[in-house]
């Protein structure tokens, strides 16, 4: 038996989005199917294998209502979350919309473009079609039906062929909300074209006390010898209810660099979906979550090797306090006529209490005999000999631990390539480490 | 400077340390000597307060307050360093980064301001050459892969940064080839002064060459056996331990 999900809620919330939007055919068409198979389907229970560790029923017991543009805040009021730590372009938008005060795209390079997802489905519906449905391609998934009926906004990057952009460009979303229980819906579409070479940041943070909801889905093109740093950083806070999945598609000889970041909520689930659909290419994936309280987070990831000679890396920590919950489950497929393919995966966890609970599964189908894998998980605590090395030298107990947990951090976030973006990770790390978990 | 008055101390339920006194003035140091296993290293963790060392009888008296009553790292920042035998590797954190913060805490009990990076810089590399360091050490993770006199030279930087008042160097010698030797002497000598006492624990005279002390005890089962001048090492180095089986301890 699925979760039921307060159809009458989405529906009559579906009602108004149909009438306020003027789509094409083939999107509302879309739209439609989508929410059928949503409503019909339901949400999957901890039964279902790819959710044995999350329970969905209290996100489905919520009325949320669609999140509404706002009066936009003045640029101040936005600080906390760091928005100039990066001083490339940036996309903002506030509960879903776009928000052109808060967006800044004077440094976007020649041979980059960035715009609204909304403004490119009014000017060019046609070249957004296809990325627009690969997503529902990608099977029946519930929260990508929900996306795909409800999403207003979003955002398209393309890196043209060839381009080079020296500072990452950044893509906000901020959840600004003072009713409860509001939603969003954001679509991203990531094109890194032939040879091209950037970093993008995907940012999910939040304002104002209230319960929310971010469905976000990305779909991410990294097209022959393009190389794509992409860092994806959700923070909304520990009463959000957050599901984002990510699906990347990798061509020839080229590089796919991610890192996903995820401080906490009420309920936060990441899917990570690769496809290595040409010899050459290569990905590496990191994780960090930093829980606390009754926070959960799940991360989900699945790499495809579909053909020869591609390799992938994932490294995934969890730092576990209070009475939280982090989850890994990694599956790694190795296709038949995937040779030579080299995969590594790990999964370590921190724990600071002893409420706190890890759960990590990786999952190796090999079907493929002339291929290297390895993989290995652990579950420990912080280690007391460092600990009191470290006092031993005059740091408080709060600020060994902290040191300590940044020591464990640092594996991933050093992986990151940009400057100032493993600096803005390590700020917010540091933030959030001051506050609860423990 | 330092009042160590019968201590009982003990690991577990092992009782290690069985009444140990000793009296450390200001500006002296005291070379510490005496068979494996003796307590030497129980002595080190009494003083530094680690937590699976028990202090069941006696006191430590440190400018007259009794530090058996503060927190390691109260201890460290009124000036309290200790050298480890085994310093521990920490993946993840660089040795800048904790000498910065140890720094820092130290400077704020003080009531000195937070070294801005660039003084902070300019002071760990005038200490760096003194210990004839390599800078590439600042950014590599604390002892992590360090060979083991490179760890005990990293001891010594630090000692040499924080300037505590008292030292207690562990076995700092021990894995040193010659020449290192005599580095880490001369970054221990260089903090030398009427004010800044040392308990240097040591296997070997030849430390005692180069870092000379005004004293030098015994421990044995728990206790000093005896105590003297730097001759008395000169006489260990000669006739070893095993005179102490031939007379009941304490004697
Ligand atoms: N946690 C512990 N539990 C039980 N016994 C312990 C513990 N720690 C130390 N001991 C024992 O206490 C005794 C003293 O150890 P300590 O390390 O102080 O010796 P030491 O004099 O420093 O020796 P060495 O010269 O080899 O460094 C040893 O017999 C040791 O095995
Ligand atoms: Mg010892």
């Amino acid at each position: 038996m699925p979760i039921a999900t307060a159809p009458d809620t989405w529906l009559q919330s579906f009602g108004r989005l149909s009438e306020e939007r003027t789509d094409p055919a083939w999107l509302s068409e879309l739209r439609q199917q989508a929410m059928h198979s949503f409503i019909t389907h339901g949400l999957p229970t901890t039964r279902h294998e790819d959710w044995m560790y999350t329970n969905l029923q209290p996100l489905a017991a919520r009325n949320f209502q669609r999140a509404r543009a706002v009066t936009t805040p003045a640029p101040g009021t936005l600080e906390g979350h760091h928005l100039d730590a990066l001083s490339g372009p940036r996309i903002v938008f506030v509960n879903g919309h776009f928000d052109a005060q808060l967006t800044d795209l004077e440094a976007l390079p020649e041979g980059v473009a960035v715009a609204p997802l909304e403004q490119m489905l009014r000017e060019t519906p046609e070249r957004m079609r296809s990325h627009i449905e690969r997503l529902v391609e990608a099977g029946d998934h519930p929260f990508a039906n929900l996306n795909t009926a409800f999403f207003e906004d979003g955002v398209v990057i393309r890196i043209g062929e060839g381009i080079e952009a020296p500072q990452p460009i950044q893509v906000v979303f901020v959840m600004k909300s003072w009713q409860n229980d509001v939603v969003e819906h954001p679509r991203l579409i990531l094109l890194a074209e032939p040879n091209s070479r950037a970093t993008v940041v995907e940012r999910y943070e939040a304002q104002g006390p209230g319960d929310r909801f971010t469905n976000a889905a990305t779909r991410v093109d990294v097209r022959a010898g393009a190389r794509l740093e992409h860092i994806r950083l959700q923070r909304e806070g520990s009463s959000s209810f957050h599901v984002g999945m990510t699906h990347v598609r990798q061509a020839r000889d080229s590089s796919y660099e991610n890192v996903v970041v995820s401080l906490g909520g009420s309920v936060s689930r990441h899917e990570l979906e690769l496809d290595l659909v040409e010899p050459g290419a290569s990905c590496s994936l990191g994780g960090l979550y930093v829980l606390g309280g009754k926070e959960h987070v799940d991360n989900h990831t699945v790499v495809h090797h579909r053909v020869p000679h591609c390799t992938s890396e994932e490294l995934y920590k969890g730092i576990l306090g209070g009475r939280s919950r982090g989850a890994f489950t990694g599956r790694m497929v190795v296709h038949k006529d995937a040779q030579h393919t080299s995969s590594s995966q790990a999964n370590h966890n921190l724990l600071l209490s002893d409420d706190a609970v890890a759960d990590t599964r990786p999952q190796l189908e090999i079907y493929a005999d002339d291929v290297q894998c390895a993989h290995g998980a652990t579950i420990g605590q912080l280690d007391e000999e460092q600990a009191f090395y470290l006092r031993s030298r005059g740091l408080t107990p709060m600020a060994a631990r902290n040191l300590l947990i940044h020591g464990f951090a640092s594996e991933v976030l050093e992986t990151v390539r940009d400057d100032e973006v493993r600096t803005l990770l390590e700020r917010v790390l540091e933030s959030r480490l001051n506050v609860d978990v423990t | 400077m330092l009042e160590i008055q019968n201590v009982h101390a003990q690991a577990g339920d092992t009782p290690i340390l069985k009444g140990l006194s000793l009296s450390v003035g200001a500006g002296e140091v005291h070379a510490i000597m005496g068979p494996n296993g003796s307590g030497k290293s129980t002595l080190a963790k009494v003083l530094a307060g680690h937590p699976d060392v028990e202090v069941t009888e006696g006191e430590v008296l440190y400018d007259g307050k009794n530090i058996l009553e503060l927190e390691p790292d109260e201890r460290a920042r009124e000036g309290l360093f200790l050298a480890f035998q085994y310093p521990v590797e920490i993946p993840g954190v660089s040795n800048s980064t904790l000498l910065r913060e140890a720094l820092n805490a130290v400077r704020a009990h003080r009531g000195d301001p937070e070294l801005d990076a660039i003084d902070f810089l300019g002071l760990v590399k005038e200490k760096t050459a003194l210990l004839d360091m390599d800078q590439s050490f600042l950014s590599r993770a604390v002892n992590e892969g360090f060979s083991g006199g490179e760890k005990k030279r990293n001891e010594v930087l630090q000692m040499q940064i924080l300037e505590p008042r008292l030292g207690v160097l562990d076995e700092t010698d021990s894995g040193l080839d010659i020449d290192a030797l005599k580095v880490v002497a001369k970054g221990v000598n260089a903090l030398r002064s009427p004010d800044r006492s040392f308990v240097v624990i040591t296997h070997y005279q030849r430390l005692l060459d180069h870092i000379v002390p005004d004293f030098v005890h015994v421990l044995n089962e728990g206790r000093i056996v005896r105590s003297g001048g730097k001759e008395l090492a000169h006489e260990l180095e000669e006739k070893g331990y095993a005179w102490l089986e031939e007379q009941p301890a304490g004697a």
